[in-house]
């Protein structure tokens, strides 16, 4: 996290990116007129009442009544003004997000995939297919670029919503969603699963690293490299235990004999800030805990509880705590 | 001081027309059937949008003959519908029942070449693909109502045959003929898209 | 038909005979054959108010769950099943289903009638309903409920990703109260078209009977669409059907596009009557007609026209192509302009009259306040950028809480304080009345209005916790605090009721000096509604009677006897003979569950319930010998004993 300020919150009103920001300003637009017809409409309320409270009969004359149809048509004629207004204005800003960033030819390709309950994040190289680089839960752009994200999902719907950013967008099976989005200020910004997916719903976090090119262009070739060798008898034994384990078997990891696609590649896993799709923090422990007994910790995983003996599990750990 | 009234004593006491509570209740079940009908419509008409091989390439060219027989005829008993229900209106109960007979006759021969013939040769069944859910699913619900439609032509013939006829049985009598009207031009254009559009250009080849 | 001057003569042996006539059977058997549209109505109302104490312990579960991050209250398992059952029960079993008891309590009342059309039917709609919403709530307690969202997305809700019986369940559900809805439809657009009382010609009919017949026609066509979506997910799950799998060529957006072609109706279906309830308390409490009849009326009809063409806003996050958005954002905002409206002949109406306060429209002023601000947001939600950052979070939650329970609860709790003198025959306690409002108003507002701020920092919608560090603790426990007050409303609600029912003040037959035909009888109604079926001279009928506005003279007391008048001026036509009591309806209720809960578990249950109710339904036709020996006899021209309750020699020619 080198000098990034990491902002908690995910929020639609905080924008750090054009889609974001013209949707901010045009929220608040609506925000202000909406406020107006509210206070407008529910004044003509208060006042009518306290017209009719100080009766003592019911008004029945028809020129008085005329006068009323005067008022009514008057009010439904601005309602009228007023959404022509609105409408214009959001097919504006609809339009210029539609088309935002689609001839730029700086732009990067990302493809993301949802899983129950995590995201898959993939960024291809069309020159050299096998230079793709594989990560999960964390997405990584260069500030002022737009970014191209490919969504798609292996199992139900779920939708990609980095509030920060942009709205949602959601990922069907068989249909390939193209969304835009691109970030002017550099920070870490949280995004979450927006469409309900089932048992961990609520724990299908992902964080989006938002840096200077330079910076990202430095991560990426670092994610490019293969797994860094172990080094002490222990990192050496806890790459045999995750080989042995079933782990290899849902897990890749680039450089070694693990090509599962099940679960999230794990080359640089330790690099990330979180765990199990932003549940819990990258930390030792939690990471133990995870392994021991991930259905434990986020019931319906599809990660399995592992039954590893003490030195099995230190050596596991000191072994992953290399994939820096 | 006294009290003006409306004297209704005069008015007959049911009709067998359209003025009646049934016949309009008829209409309203016939409205939500026809929604029904109207939704499995837009389902194939939909999922033939979003599909590029429509219908699938391993759908056989389904055999016309039978099917289009069996809609001909379901189309030519609206006629004896049709006399039951003029019959109905002065009571003349000799039409009636030979219209009866006819209509049941041409349900039960319909619902076994549906049954025994069209739908074993179809080729595909409803867990092949989204087309042949759909293909069933539609002649499913068209088979139901013509269960129906029979069942209940034949249920008022044989009461009639033992039991008194008044003026609530012509009213049943009308009902059950609109209702065939219904159940045999439904079928129409269900009959087009299952057996015509596989002979016309496929969609996708 | 000629109009006769009489003396007016004294009723009480009619009135005997009309109690025996109509009068329900006796036992158990009495109970389950009643078909008396005010017994079936309030059978509904009772029903759906039980249902929504049930989804409101729900709502009250889920508000602990979320008081904490990282709470251990509630697991995924039972958070997702209880808000699946939350939004379940409050549309299918509690919103939808009393405002079709009111209906059915209340419409044949306001057009002068003695029952529904279809009295069988009735009792048959209300059986279904009933045991649609027992089977749901059996299987939730057998831990087999459904926890997929109300909505049951596929292919989540599929077989794949869905095993067990819960979505079966939800699904079967949703038929057995969808053809409760079809149900009363019908009989409240065949009652209202045909039945009317002479004079109540199509521009004299209560507004709050209008907003049925609007509804009734939206159920029509709105409902077969969820049963054919919810049909093809059952087909999928029980016998492999492939209409949501993208693999074989189905397309779960499909699914999408008909449940939401039901769906947003299905909005509109719920918070019209409320529209209704608005109009009749207002004429009530402001002393005069309601000012625009007309105008409202065709707002009404284009209401739910437009209503049929904004699914698609539901929708904007998957990503269709955005031309055709855009016409979903106008229309969705179209709708602005009928409601605002209304809106504002309410408010002129209230400004030309004498407006008097009591406990309805202490209610009917809490629908204002909220109504508007949901009607608001979702002008904001029509618009397709602002949508894609607020939807399905609690953004959404907080914006259509304030349309249903602003458009439809308070509405229809100030309802139940207009009907209730009505109902009981006594009054409810004012002052309970409006500490009942308060707590609702106040509670409803602090629960809710947080909500908004909530979507927009981020917080999705079902989501069965939340982090610490994410900022939405405070605003949540605010939103907690809320729901105490509005359940303690409730509970002061029901209290006021179940003492005021005994010990209330004596009513009175018109104790707000309303304007409908309803407040013409006794309090309660007798069984029979009218002994004789009144005439109306004017849209406000008790306001516009003359003194000696003449009734309906001529038919049977001794029969069931109702008069068809025209669909337009509601001139007499015809009378027709409604049937007796019967067990039938219960009976052919009962084997369809035989059929649909069982196909559940194995599909030739469906075909053994298909046979059985085949023999229910000859049974529910078949005329037993009396009604038939009737009929023939008066063929003939042979039943005597006509009495029109008019003694003889009273009887002169007018004019």
């Amino acid at each position: 996290m080198t000098g990034i300020a990491l902002v908690p919150v995910q929020s639609a009103l905080h924008s750090a990116g054009p889609q974001a920001a013209s949707i901010e300003h045009l929220w608040w637009v609506f925000f202000w007129i909406c406020v107006a017809v509210y206070i407008i409409t529910i004044a003509f309320f208060f006042i009518a009442a306290v017209r009719g409270r100080r009766r003592a009969e019911a008004v029945d004359d028809p020129a008085h009544d005329r006068r009323l149809g005067i008022f009514v048509s008057t009010c439904a004629a601005v309602t009228i003004a007023t959404l022509f207004g609105l409408l214009f204005s959001s097919v504006a800003t609809g339009n210029a997000i539609g088309t935002f960033g689609k001839n730029d030819p700086r732009q990067l390709e990302i493809e993301v995939t949802g899983h129950q309950w995590w995201w898959e994040v993939k960024y291809p190289d069309a020159l050299a297919p096998a230079n793709q680089i594989n990560d999960a839960n964390e997405i990584h752009i260069p500030i002022h670029t737009p970014v191209l994200l490919r969504l798609d999902t292996r199992d139900v719907i779920h939708s990609l919503w980095i509030p920060n950013l942009h709205g949602k967008r959601d990922l069907i099976p068989g249909r390939v969603n193209k969304f835009w989005i691109q970030a002017d200020t550099p920070g870490v910004y949280r995004g979450q699963c927006a469409e309900f997916c089932g048992y961990q719903h609520a724990h299908m976090a992902l964080t989006v690293v938002a840096e200077a090119p330079e910076e990202f262009a430095r991560w990426k070739s670092h994610m490019g490299e293969g797994a860094p060798t172990p080094m002490t008898p222990a990192q050496l034994r806890g790459q045999q235990v995750f080989l042995n384990a079933p782990c290899a078997k849902c897990h890749n990891i680039l450089g070694l004999d693990a090509y599962g696609t099940l679960g999230p590649d794990l080359t640089h896993f330790r690099s990330r800030p979180t765990l199990a799709a932003g549940q819990l923090l990258n930390t030792r422990g939690n990471l133990a805990g995870w392994i021991a007994n991930a259905p434990a910790i986020k019931p319906g995983t599809l990660m399995p509880p592992n039954q590893l003996s003490g030195s099995e599990m230190n050596d596991l750990l000191a072994y992953l705590e290399t994939l820096k | 001081m006294t009290q003006r009234v409306l004297d209704v004593s005069a008015l007959t006491e049911g009709t067998a027309d359209s003025r009646a509570l049934i016949w309009w209740g008829n209409l309203a079940m016939l409205a939500i059937e026809g929604t029904m009908f109207a939704m499995a419509m837009a389902t194939y008409l939909y999922l033939r949008s979003t599909n590029l091989d429509w219908p699938p390439s391993t759908v056989p060219k389904p055999d016309l003959m039978m099917p289009t027989i069996n809609t001909v005829m379901l189309l030519l008993s609206c006629i004896p519908a049709f006399v039951i229900d003029r019959a109905s209106i002065t009571k003349n109960m000799l039409p009636i029942r030979i219209g009866q007979a006819i209509s049941i006759a041409v349900g039960l021969v319909f619902l076994y070449i549906q049954y025994a013939i069209i739908v074993p040769n179809l080729g595909y069944k409803w867990s092949s693909h989204a087309y042949g859910s759909v293909v069933w699913v539609i002649i499913g619900m068209h088979t139901l109502h013509m269960v129906a439609a029979t069942g209940e032509t034949a249920l008022l013939f044989i009461y009639s045959l033992f039991k008194p006829v008044v003026k609530k049985h012509l009213l049943d009598f009308r009902c059950t003929a609109v209702y065939w009207y219904f159940v045999a031009l439904v079928w129409v254009p269900f009959y087009f898209i299952i057996f015509i559009e596989p002979w016309m250009q496929r969609k996708g080849s | 038909m000629t109009e006769l001057a009489v003396a007016p003569p004294d009723f009480a042996k009619e009135r005997a005979i009309m109690e025996k006539t109509w009068a329900s059977w006796p036992g158990v058997t009495g109970w389950l054959s009643e078909t008396g549209h005010k017994q079936i109505g309030v059978r509904y109302i009772v029903t759906a108010f039980l249902f929504f104490l049930a989804g409101g312990v729900e709502a009250a579960l889920m508000r602990i769950q979320l008081l904490r991050p990282e709470n251990h209250f509630l697991g995924p398992d039972a958070y997702n099943q209880i808000f699946t059952m939350h939004g379940s029960t409050m549309m299918f079993l509690f919103a939808v289903p009393i405002m079709e008891g009111f209906g059915i309590y209340l419409v044949p009342l306001m057009v002068g009638t003695h029952n529904v059309a279809f009295p069988k039917l009735n009792a048959f709609g209300y059986y279904i309903y009933l045991f649609g919403g027992l089977f749901l709530y059996t299987m939730f307690f057998l831990h087999a409920a459904p926890q997929d969202g109300w909505f049951s997305y596929v292919p989540l809700a599929g077989p794949q990703y869905s095993p067990g019986k819960g979505v079966d369940t939800w699904a079967q559900m949703i038929t057995f109260t969808e053809i409760s809805g079809l149900v009363v439809a019908v009989e409240l657009v065949v009652t209202t078209f045909k039945q009317r009382c002479p004079g109540m010609s199509l521009n004299r009919i209560p507004l709050f009977v209008w907003s049925m017949i609007v509804v009734s026609f939206m159920i029509l066509f709105a409902m077969p669409a969820v049963m054919i979506a919810s049909g093809y997910l059952s087909l999928d799950r029980l016998v492999g059907t492939h209409f949501y799998n993208r693999s074989e060529g189905g397309d779960p957006l499909f699914y999408q596009h008909m449940f939401w072609f039901f769906g947003h109706p299905e909005v509109y279906i719920i918070f019209i009557p409320g529209l209704g309830f608005v109009s009749s308390i207002l004429t009530a409490f402001t002393g005069r007609k309601i000012f625009g009849y007309t105008v409202m009326v065709s707002t009404l009809v284009i209401t739910a026209f437009l209503g049929f063409s904004v699914w698609v806003h539901h929708m904007f996050a998957t990503g269709l192509p955005q031309l055709g958005e855009s016409f979903f954002t106008a229309a969705s905002l179209m709708i602005v302009i009928p409601t605002g409206v209304q809106i504002f002949c309410w408010i002129s109406t209230i400004w030309s009259g004498r407006f008097r306060i009591a406990t309805p429209v202490m209610y009917v002023i809490g629908f204002f306040l909220v109504f508007i601000v949901g009607g608001l947001t979702g002008v904001m939600l029509a618009s397709i950028p602002i949508n894609w950052q607020v939807h399905d979070t609690y953004f959404v939650v907080a914006h259509f809480h304030y349309v249903l329970i602003g458009g439809a609860l308070f509405p229809l709790f100030g309802a139940f304080h207009f009907w209730f003198p009505k109902w009981t025959g006594r009054m409810y306690n004012e002052v309970m009345g409006q500490i009942s409002f308060w707590l609702l108003l106040i509670g409803f507002n602090v629960t809710f209005f947080p909500m908004h701020i909530l979507g927009l920092y981020g917080m999705p919608r079902r989501v069965y916790t939340y982090q610490p560090g994410m900022r939405w603790g405070n605003l949540n426990v605010l939103a907690s605090a809320g729901a105490v007050f509005m359940a303690l409303s409730v509970l002061t609600m029901i209290i006021n009721f179940l003492i005021s029912r005994g010990s209330g003040r004596e009513a009175g037959s018109n104790p707000w000096n309303a304007d409908t035909l309803e407040w013409s009888l006794s309090s309660p109604p007798p069984v029979y509604n009218y002994l004789h079926v009144p005439t109306v001279s004017g849209l406000n009928a008790v306001w516009d009677a003359a003194r000696d506005q003449p009734y309906v003279a001529g038919m049977r007391f001794d029969r069931r006897e109702i008069l068809i008048t025209h669909v337009l001026d509601a001139e007499p036509d015809h009378t027709e003979q409604l049937p007796a009591h019967s067990l039938w309806p219960f009976l052919l209720a009962s084997t369809m569950c035989i059929g649909l809960w069982g196909a559940i578990f194995f599909a030739w249950w469906f075909t053994i319930g298909a046979v059985l109710s085949g023999i229910a339904l000859i049974g529910w036709f078949w005329p037993s010998g009396e009604e038939l020996h009737d009929h023939i006899l008066r063929e003939r021209g042979e039943l005597g004993g006509l009495d029109l309750g008019m003694p003889e020699p009273a009887r002169e020619e007018m004019r």
